[in-house]
C-alpha cells in the first residue's frame, strides 16, 4: 500500500463518520446498525462462547473436585498445592522446557539458514527446495507421529535395522528416557523448519539488495553479510516467530506425546499430563491447564521483552 | 603489496566459496532426503506384507500387495472415516467463511463503538489454543447436555465439532483477512453507494470478491487444520463417526498389539495423499498466504 | 430493508438453530433392560446370546405378557477400556442408566467402576445371595466359588455388603516356556539347569531360593544378563510394569500371610514396613538382578509385545521356532496364549504356575483377576437386573458363556462342566493351579479421589522408570530403591486410608 492510498483511506473514513453523524440520514444508520450486528454479532457470540468462555470456566473448575459422576465439591487452591507438589508434574514441566530450548532453537537456527540459502542467493532449484520443505507442515500430526514411531520401532523401524547391521542389539529409544525426548524432539524439528523458513524467505526478500552489493565491495563474506546484515534487518520477524512459536511448540509437543509415547518412559509434557487426570479428576486437570495457559502466556511475554531491540531502518 | 600473497588469498578466498558453495548444496540435499525418504519408505511399506516389513524394513515390495488398503479402507472402516472427515472439513469451512468474512470486513472497515474491544478480543484468541480449550468444552457441553437430558447428544455430534472448528478458528482467520480488507481503497464502496447499494450488497458483490486471494488462503489453511486435527475429534466423536486422523491413530495403536503393520502404512497413505494433492496444486499460494498472514497457532 | 432484515434473520436462525440442531431431539425408546459391557478380553456376543436365552425364561415371558410385548428390548452399551467408562457416563447424562453393568475396576486408567462406588450408586446384592438361581435349587451364594468374595471388589466398603458379584474369575501368574522344564512340553520334570547337553533345559523352581538359585547359575551363564541369548536366558521379564499388580498380591500373601493382605488391601498404617510385606517387595526389587536387558525399554505399550516375545523366542514365516525365548518367566494372565497366538511357533507348550512359595513348607499362592458384574442404584429396570443375574450365575447361563466365550464363571457347577460346555483343555487346565494353593484377589479399599495420587502408579506402574531402569536407577542399591518405594508407599497409603468411604 503506497502512501497515496493510506491517505484515501483515512479521508474515507472521515466521510463515513461524517455520514453516521448527519442527521438527515437516520434511515442509513439502522441499516448500517443492522450490517454491523448481522455480520459481527454471530461470529463474536460463538467466539465468546466456544473460545473465551472455556478459558475462564477452566480457571473456575481448577479449584473442584469432581471425578465426573459425583458432585462437584468446590476446594479452592488444593488442586494447586498438591500441583506443585507433584513430581510427575514437574517432569512434565521440564520435559516441556527442554522442548522449548531444543526445538526452538534447532528449528529457527536450521530454517534461518535455509531461509538464507534460499531467498537471495544464486540457488538451483530454489522452487524444488521450497516446496519439499514444506511438506511435512502440511501432514497431520499423527502422521507425522506414526512416520517417527515406526522408525524408531524396536520390531519394524528403521533404526533398529541400521543397529542390526553392525550386529548390535536395538531396545527402542523411545522406551529409554534418556532418549525419547530427543525422538519427539527430531520428530518436531522435522515438521517446523520448512514453514518458518517461508516465513523467513519472505522477511529476507525484502531486504533490500544494495546492501549485500556494497557488502560485497567491502569484501564481507557471506556467512558475515548473514550475522551483519540479514540477522538485524530480518530481527521483526524472528521476535514475532518465536513468541508464537513457544506457544505453539507447548502445543505441538502435547499432539507429539500423545500420539507417540503417551507419556510412556517420563517422557509426559503439560499438555498431556492435563489429559491424563481428564476422565478422572477434573479438577486437577483444569488446574494443570491453567498453570500451562499463565505460562505460555508468561513466557511469550518474556521473550517479547527480553528480545526487545530498536527496529533498523533502511 | 606481494602479489604472491594475493594469489593465495585468492586461492583461499575460491577454495572457501566453493566448499561455501558444496556445503549449501550438501545441505539442501541432505535435508530434502531427510524430507522425502520417510514418505517414499511408508509408501513402500505400505505395498508390503507385515511379514515382509519385519523381515527388512529397507528392501522394496517383492510384489505390489494392495491387500493392506483394503485392509484399512474396510475392516479399519477408514473408507467411512474418510467421508466423515470430507463432510466435518467442508461443513467446518462453510461456516467459519460464512461467520469470518463478513465479520472481518466489517471489523476492518468500519467505526463504531466497541470496535476496537472487539477487535482485540478476537486478537486476543490467537494465543488460545484449541488444544487448551478442549477439555473444557467437552465439560461444558457435557454439562448442558446433562441439563437437558440428552447426554453425549450434544458432544458426540458432527454440527457440534463443526461449530467448535470454526469458533477457534476465528481469530486466525479474521487476523488473516483484515489486512488484506483493510488495504482495500474506499473509494470501491463509495462507488457502490452511488450506485445504489446497500451495505450487504456492497460486501457481497464488490468487497468480497477483492478479498478473494486471501479468502482463498484461509480456505487453504484452514482446510489443512481441519483435515488434520484429531484431539477435538478424539475427546468428542463416538468411534463411528472418528475422522481420518482419529482413525489412524487407532490403527497405530493397534499396530502393535495385532501385527498388522502394513495397515498402518497404507493408512497413512490414505490420510496422506488428499493433502499432498491439495498442496500440489496450490502450492504457491499456500506459502504466500503464510507471509500474508505472518502467524500461526 | 427486508433483505437486510432477512439476512439478521438468517444469521441469528443460523446460530440458534445450529444449536437446536445439536441438541438433535428425540427421546430414547422405552427399554426393559440396559447393559453395559466392557467388550474387550471377554467377547462381544455373548450378552446377546444371554439375552436370548433370558427371553424364555418364564420371568421374562410373564412379563412380557402383561407388557403385551413381543420380545425383550435391551439395549447394549459396549465398549473397550478406554471408551466404555466414557459411553457409560454421556448414557447417564441422557437419562438412560445402564441397569447390569459388566465393568471393572481399574479399567487402565477408566475409573468409571470407582466413581460409582464413591457416590454410592451400587446396588446392594447381599440379599441376593440369598435367593435360587435360575431353574436351580441351589442359592446363588451356594453355587458362586467359595473365597471370591471377601474382598474389596465384591465388598467395597468392607462392611460385609455385597455390592458387585464376580463375572469371571482367572489365575495370573508366571508363564513360561514348558519345553525348557519338562520332557516334550509335558513329560517329566528336568532335575538340572544348565550347559554342555542340557543347555536351555532347568529345573522348575517352587520355591524363592530355588527361584533366585536358577537366577544365579542363568546370571553367571549370561554376564549378569549383560548378553542374554536363547542359549542363556535371563530368569525373568515383565510385558510392562503394570503386570506386576498380581504379582505384587500374590507375593504379599505369600511371604506375609492373609491377614497382612488384607491389611495392605485396607491402606493398614505402617503395613509396608512390615516383615512379611517387606520381603514380598525386596523380592520385586531383587527382581531388577534378574531382568532381560531390554525388559526395561520394551515396557510400554508400544513395546510389551516384545517382552512377552521373548519368553516365546524367534519364529519364521512358517511359524517353527527358529530360536527359543531369552526371558524364562513372565507375570501374565490367561489371555496371554490367545494374544501371542499369532507369533507362537506351532507345537509350543506354555508353561503356568503360581509365584513360588516362601519355603517348601508354605503355600503358592495364586492372584485371582476379577471381573465384575454389578446393578445401578438409578437404573429402571432393576427387578429385571436382578433376574437376569441369577440367570448369569445359573447352569444355563454358565454354559451359554462356556459356548460363546470360551469362558468358565465363577459357579462351582462350572468349572466341572467346563468340559462338556465346550471349554478348550487349556484352558481348564489354568485352573488346576488353584488346587493345594491359596488364592488371593487384589483390589484396595473404596476411597474418595485423592488430588494428583495414582495409586496403581506409586504401587506398580512406576516400577519401570522407578527400580528397574538402570539410566535413571543409577548406582543406588536394591536396599535403597526398597527403602525409597516403601517411603513413597506409605506416604501414598497416608493419603488413601485418611480418604477411605466409610
Amino acid at each position: 500500500m503506497n502512501n497515496a492510498e493510506v491517505k484515501v483511506a483515512v479521508e474515507g473514513q472521515e466521510t463515513e463518520r461524517a455520514v453516521q453523524l448527519s442527521p438527515q440520514k437516520k434511515n442509513v444508520d439502522k441499516a448500517r446498525i443492522l450490517f454491523i450486528l448481522a455480520t459481527v454479532g454471530p461470529a463474536f457470540v460463538l467466539f465468546i462462547l466456544f473460545v473465551i468462555f472455556p478459558v475462564f470456566s477452566m480457571w473456575y473448575n481448577s479449584m473442584v473436585e469432581w471425578d465426573g459422576i459425583g458432585e462437584k465439591v468446590f476446594v479452592w487452591f488444593d488442586n494447586y498445592k498438591v500441583l506443585f507438589e507433584d513430581e510427575t508434574f514437574w517432569k512434565s514441566f521440564t520435559n516441556t522446557l527442554f522442548l522449548i530450548a531444543v526445538v526452538t532453537v534447532f528449528t529457527i537456527g536450521l530454517s534461518l539458514f535455509f531461509a538464507a540459502v534460499l531467498s537471495k542467493g544464486k540457488t538451483k532449484g530454489k522452487t524444488f527446495f521450497r516446496i519439499v520443505f514444506y511438506i511435512p507442515n502440511i501432514l497431520s500430526i499423527v502422521v507425522i507421529s506414526a512416520i517417527f514411531s515406526a522408525i524408531y520401532s524396536p520390531s519394524y523401524g528403521v533404526i533398529g535395522a541400521i543397529y542390526k547391521l553392525f550386529d548390535k542389539p536395538y531396545t527402542g529409544w523411545m522406551g529409554d528416557v534418556d532418549a525419547v525426548m530427543w525422538c519427539i524432539a527430531v520428530a518436531m524439528i522435522w515438521q517446523a523448519v520448512g514453514y518458518y523458513m517461508v516465513m523467513y524467505i519472505a522477511g529476507m526478500d525484502s531486504v533490500p539488495d544494495h546492501l549485500y552489493e556494497a557488502a560485497d565491495l567491502e569484501g564481507c563474506g557471506k556467512f558475515r553479510q548473514f550475522f551483519i546484515i540479514t540477522v538485524p534487518l530480518t530481527w521483526e520477524v524472528i521476535r514475532t516467530t518465536l513468541t508464537f512459536f513457544i506457544i505453539s511448540t507447548i502445543n505441538m509437543s502435547f499432539l507429539f506425546v500423545d500420539a507417540m509415547t503417551g507419556g510412556e518412559a517420563q517422557s509426559h509434557v503439560l499438555l498431556s499430563y492435563m489429559y491424563k487426570f481428564f476422565g478422572s479428576q477434573y479438577g486437577y486437570a483444569m488446574a494443570i491447564g491453567t498453570v500451562v495457559f499463565v505460562f505460555g502466556y508468561g513466557i511469550s511475554l518474556l521473550i517479547q521483552f527480553l528480545t526487545r531491540r530498536e527496529i533498523i531502518q533502511y | 603489496m606481494n602479489s604472491h600473497e594475493m594469489t593465495r588469498k585468492e586461492i583461499l578466498g575460491k577454495i572457501g566459496r566453493y566448499a561455501g558453495i558444496a556445503v549449501k548444496y550438501f545441505a539442501l540435499g541432505l535435508f530434502s532426503l531427510l524430507i522425502l525418504l520417510p514418505l517414499f519408505w511408508v509408501l513402500m511399506s505400505s505395498f508390503k506384507t507385515t511379514i515382509e516389513i519385519s523381515a527388512d524394513p529397507f528392501a522394496l515390495p517383492k510384489k505390489l500387495y494392495f491387500e493392506n488398503f483394503v485392509n484399512a479402507w474396510e475392516r479399519a472402516n477408514m473408507g467411512s472415516y474418510f467421508f466423515n472427515s470430507i463432510f466435518l472439513t467442508a461443513a467446518s469451512l462453510a461456516l467459519l467463511i460464512i461467520l469470518a468474512v463478513p465479520c472481518s470486513y466489517t471489523l476492518s472497515r468500519f467505526k463504531f463503538p466497541g470496535a476496537k474491544v472487539i477487535s482485540l478480543i478476537f486478537m486476543a484468541g490467537l494465543f488460545i489454543n484449541i488444544n487448551y480449550i478442549v477439555l473444557p468444552l467437552h465439560m461444558m457441553l457435557s454439562d448442558v447436555g446433562k441439563v437437558l437430558g440428552v447426554g453425549s447428544d450434544l458432544t458426540n455430534n458432527y454440527v457440534t465439532v463443526i461449530i467448535l472448528y470454526a469458533s477457534t478458528s476465528l481469530s486466525f482467520s479474521i487476523y488473516l483477512m483484515s489486512s488484506y480488507f483493510k488495504a482495500l481503497s474506499p473509494s470501491f464502496e463509495e462507488a457502490a453507494k452511488i450506485d445504489g447499494c446497500g451495505y450487504f450488497k456492497t460486501f457481497l458483490y464488490i468487497c468480497a470478491p477483492l478479498a478473494m486471494p486471501s479468502i482463498l488462503t484461509v480456505i487453504l489453511f484452514n482446510f489443512l487444520s481441519f483435515w488434520n486435527e484429531y484431539i477435538l475429534a478424539q475427546t468428542f466423536l463416538a468411534v463411528e463417526k472418528s475422522t481420518l486422523p482419529v482413525g489412524l491413530l487407532r490403527i497405530m495403536r493397534e499396530a502393535k498389539t495385532s501385527n498388522d503393520i502394513g495397515r498402518m502404512y497404507a493408512g497413512l497413505i490414505i490420510v496422506m495423499v488428499p493433502v499432498l494433492a491439495v498442496y500440489a496444486c496450490v502450492q504457491g499460494q499456500l506459502t504466500k498466504g503464510i507471509t500474508m498472514g505472518g502467524v500461526k497457532g | 430493508m427486508k433483505r437486510k432484515l432477512l439476512a439478521l434473520l438468517s444469521a441469528v436462525v443460523l446460530c440458534v438453530g445450529t444449536i437446536f440442531l445439536a441438541v438433535g431431539c428425540g427421546k430414547e425408546k422405552d427399554y426393559d433392560l440396559v447393559i453395559a459391557q466392557l467388550s474387550a478380553g471377554r467377547g462381544e456376543t455373548y450378552v446377546t446370546k444371554l439375552v436370548e436365552g433370558f427371553e424364555k425364561t418364564p420371568y421374562v415371558q410373564s412379563y412380557l405378557k402383561e407388557k403385551k410385548k413381543d420380545k425383550l428390548e435391551v439395549k447394549l452399551i459396549q465398549g473397550k477400556a478406554a471408551t466404555i467408562g466414557e459411553s457409560v457416563r454421556n448414557s447417564i447424562n441422557s437419562g438412560v442408566t445402564p441397569d447390569v453393568l459388566f465393568l471393572n475396576f481399574n479399567m487402565s486408567g477408566v475409573e468409571v467402576t470407582e466413581s460409582f462406588v464413591r457416590a454410592k450408586q451400587l446396588v446392594d446384592l447381599t440379599s441376593l445371595l440369598e435367593e435360587k438361581v435360575y431353574n436351580e435349587e441351589t442359592t446363588l451364594g451356594d453355587k458362586l466359588v467359595p473365597g471370591l468374595l471377601e474382598n474389596y471388589t465384591t465388598k467395597p466398603y468392607g462392611d460385609g455388603k455385597v455390592y458387585s458379584l464376580p463375572a469371571y474369575y482367572s489365575p495370573t501368574g508366571l508363564w513360561y516356556d514348558a519345553s525348557r522344564f519338562f520332557d516334550d512340553g509335558k513329560g517329566d520334570e528336568y532335575t538340572w539347569q544348565g550347559s554342555g547337553d542340557n543347555a536351555g533345559k532347568y529345573e522348575l523352581p517352587h520355591t524363592w531360593s530355588e527361584f533366585w538359585a536358577l537366577g544365579d547359575e542363568l546370571n553367571k551363564l549370561n554376564n549378569n544378563n549383560a548378553n542374554t541369548s536363547a542359549t542363556n536366558p535371563s530368569l525373568f521379564t515383565y510385558p510392562t510394569a503394570g503386570y506386576f499388580d498380581g504379582f505384587i498380591y500374590s507375593a504379599v500373601a505369600g511371604m506375609a500371610g492373609e491377614e497382612d493382605f488384607l491389611k495392605m488391601l485396607g491402606y493398614a498404617d505402617g503395613i509396608w514396613s512390615d516383615d512379611g510385606v517387606q520381603d514380598a517387595l525386596e523380592i520385586v526389587v531383587k527382581l531388577r538382578n534378574y531382568i532381560n536387558q531390554s525388559t526395561v525399554t520394551n515396557a510400554t505399550k508400544e513395546g510389551y509385545l516384545l517382552n512377552q516375545k521373548a519368553v516365546i523366542g524367534e519364529i519364521n514365516a512358517d511359524k517353527q521356532q527358529t530360536a527359543k525365548g531369552t526371558a524364562l518367566f513372565m507375570p501374565n494372565g490367561d489371555w496371554l496364549p490367545g494374544e501371542m497366538a499369532n507369533d507362537t511357533p506351532e507345537g509350543f507348550e506354555w508353561g503356568f504356575m503360581p509365584l513360588p512359595a516362601k519355603d517348601n513348607s508354605s503355600m503358592s499362592y495364586v492372584n485371582t483377576f476379577l471381573e465384575n458384574v454389578y446393578l445401578h442404584k438409578d437404573g429402571k429396570h432393576l427387578d429385571m437386573g436382578k433376574q437376569f443375574l441369577l440367570y448369569y450365575f445359573s447352569n444355563e447361563g454358565a454354559s451359554i458363556v462356556a459356548k460363546d466365550n470360551k469362558a468358565i464363571i465363577p459357579t462351582k457347577d462350572a468349572l466341572t462342566k467346563a468340559k462338556a460346555n465346550g471349554v478348550p483343555d487349556s484352558t481348564i487346565e489354568l485352573y488346576k493351579v488353584y488346587d493345594g494353593n491359596g488364592a488371593v484377589s487384589g483390589s484396595f479399599a473404596a476411597t474418595e479421589q485423592v488430588t494428583g495420587l495414582v495409586w496403581n502408579d506409586v504401587l506398580y506402574n512406576d516400577l519401570n522408570e522407578k527400580v528397574f531402569n538402570k539410566t535413571v536407577t543409577g548406582s543406588k542399591k536394591d536396599a535403597e530403591l526398597l527403602a525409597e518405594w516403601t517411603t513413597r508407599l506409605e506416604e501414598a497409603s497416608d493419603k488413601m486410608r485418611a480418604a477411605i468411604i466409610k
